[in-house]
């Protein structure tokens, strides 16, 4: 029985359902290079400013027993990259979706008639970052602000638009915003705020002070919002946060995601996690039964 | 004879710093306990520094003591934090690492050769070699000699045979790739060769060795996560991390970088 991992994204077929999350490698040609050898389906990249940025200073990141706190601060090197990243991409057979960042719609907009110049498979818009002033969460505070950037871009885009969200007491009205802007997909979710203290220098410890928390601390709060997503708007989701193993992907899946981005899982278990998350997924399906992995989308739903 | 090949995984420790000593006109020697934790490594792994109210600084660990309870850092100060961490004795710094992959090929005489302040990471080969009753010799160079200071003293510790370079005043006139031009110390005749030092003494070395495959660098690259997230160590024209498959590379697997 031959069975299949290909997946379907805003109309596209990946030949698997795995991405990196944006944020993880992504911001020069040999990165992508580097993702693409990982063996991912796609590649997601950094997200892109209209002008480059530094970030914070190191500490910038803190290993914890549960997953990673990050405050990076968005560095990367302008949205004038991108088309260097989706000719790597191209080079290397595999499809590539633009990770964007603004500060306002007309910023957004501005991104996004850059990002099409380069003419990448997917555009991915960051509406929630957790930890650069102005970006992210702040540009996105409200369900009407999330419109009102979502609306702006689609209504300008050719190009598949994914809508990144974090969980929020209103995710489904958020997501439904997106949705109803005309964005094909919803990307759940992005890091929660969080931040360590040393107990000794008496401070916390990111440069930045606070950042945001991955890896598998927040693995079932993320499945929660897929579920939550999938249940009141059968919307096409990309799972993130925490997947580690082919059960933590599976689980994404069956809550309703259609591909699942990993992040975390690169630096805590190494570049070969693809490799082996894909084999355990056939595993899996070779066990069950099934033969592709549409037939798995969403299954956890009681009908 | 089977050893523990063992490290801990990449965490946060707190530190205390319990002494400075400046060994040299530009390196000092920084001991730290690491605060009701352990923090194993295996060479080359290195740690980021965080000095409070400063940056986070990639160093390598120059020798541990105590299964991982006290580390040795040298330092040559050269921007703002590295110049605040030589003035923090009795003071807590962050900790995060070990970071980067262990490359301990096996082997029975070792050479080891390091430029200012490579001389840390070579010392960490050092003590793990010598811990293995290998064969270790050990070249140090620096421009003056007043750079090398007090530094054979702690290297002494661990190789059999300790030379020094620099321009005037150490047990041979020149650089360290000067030692293996000259026939003072011959290639052949080593297992492994090790090197660190300042990339242009890398590139002489790489140019220089005839056997890739048996000659270990380690490189510096601007190391901003330290584990492989933020891509800023990547060693351009190849698809590796400094972070994460370094800081120690086999020279046949760069030579490509260090001879363009």
């Amino acid at each position: 029985m031959d069975i299949t991992l290909e997946t379907i994204i805003s109309g596209k077929k990946l030949s698997n359902p795995l991405m990196n999350a944006s944020g993880i490698l992504g911001d020069a040609p040999d990165a992508i290079r580097l993702l693409n050898s990982m063996g991912f389906g796609c590649i997601v990249t950094k997200t892109l400013t209209l002008r480059p940025r530094e970030g914070y200073r190191p500490p910038i990141i803190v290993p914890l027993d549960y997953g990673l706190i990050n405050a990076v601060g968005l560095a990367n090197p302008g949205i004038r990259i991108g088309a260097e990243l989706v000719f790597a991409a191209r080079n290397n057979g595999i499809p590539i979706a633009l990770s964007i960042g603004g500060k306002t719609s007309k910023e957004f907009i501005e991104l996004a008639t850059i990002a099409m110049e380069y003419d990448p498979d997917f555009i991915e818009l960051n509406l929630s970052c957790p930890h650069t002033p102005g970006y992210g969460i702040d540009a996105a505070k409200t369900v009407k602000a999330i419109k009102d950037i979502v609306c702006s871009v689609a209504s300008i885009a050719s190009i598949p638009i994914w809508a990144k969200l974090s969980f929020s007491r209103n995710l489904v009205s958020e997501a439904e915003a997106a949705l109803s802007c005309g964005a094909s997909t919803i990307v759940l979710i992005n890091t929660i705020p969080a931040m360590v203290i040393d107990p000794y220098i008496k401070t916390p410890i990111l440069s930045h002070g606070w950042g945001g928390l991955s890896g598998p601390a927040i693995h079932p709060i993320a499945v929660y919002s897929v579920y939550r997503v999938y249940e009141e708007l059968n919307a096409e989701i990309i799972g993130v946060g925490g997947a580690e193993t082919w059960r933590d992907v599976i689980e994404f899946i069956l809550a309703g995601a259609s591909a699942v981005q990993i992040g975390t899982g690169l630096i805590r278990k190494g570049h070969n996690i693809v490799r082996e998350i894909i084999h355990g997924i056939k595993s899996y399906m070779r066990e069950i039964g099934a033969k592709s992995i549409h037939e798995l989308i969403g299954i956890a739903h009681k009908k | 004879m089977s050893i523990a090949y063992r490290y801990s995984k990449p965490s946060y420790f707190t530190g205390k710093i319990y002494n400075i000593n400046r060994l040299s006109r530009t390196l000092y020697e920084i001991d730290i306990n690491i605060i009701q934790d352990k923090l194993i490594s295996l060479p080359p792994q290195f740690v980021l520094v965080c000095v409070p109210g400063y940056e986070a600084v990639p160093m390598s660990i120059a020798v541990q003591e105590e299964n991982g309870g006290v580390i040795k850092l040298i330092v040559k100060p050269v921007g703002e934090t590295t110049n605040k961490l030589v003035t923090l004795n009795n003071e807590y710094i962050g900790i995060i690492g070990p970071l980067g992959k262990p490359l301990l090929p096996s082997g029975d005489k070792i050479l080891l050769l390091a430029g200012g302040s490579g001389v840390a990471p070579m010392l960490r080969f050092a003590q793990y070699y010598a811990s293995l009753k290998k064969d270790i010799t050990f070249v140090f160079g620096a421009w003056e000699s007043d750079e090398i200071g007090d530094v054979p003293g702690i290297i002494r510790r661990y190789a059999s045979e300790v030379i020094t370079t620099c321009t005037n005043g150490c047990d041979i006139r020149g650089t360290v790739v000067d030692v293996l031009k000259y026939g003072y110390v011959r290639e052949d005749e080593y297992d492994y060769v090790f090197v660190a030092g300042p990339e242009i003494m890398i590139r002489n070395i790489a140019n220089y060795v005839k056997n890739q495959y048996k000659t270990i660098v380690i490189m510096e690259r601007l190391v901003r996560c330290g584990l492989g997230l933020c891509g800023s160590c990547i060693i351009s024209g190849t698809n590796k991390l400094l972070c994460y498959d370094g800081p120690g590379f086999v020279l046949s697997d760069i030579v490509e970088v260090l001879r363009q």
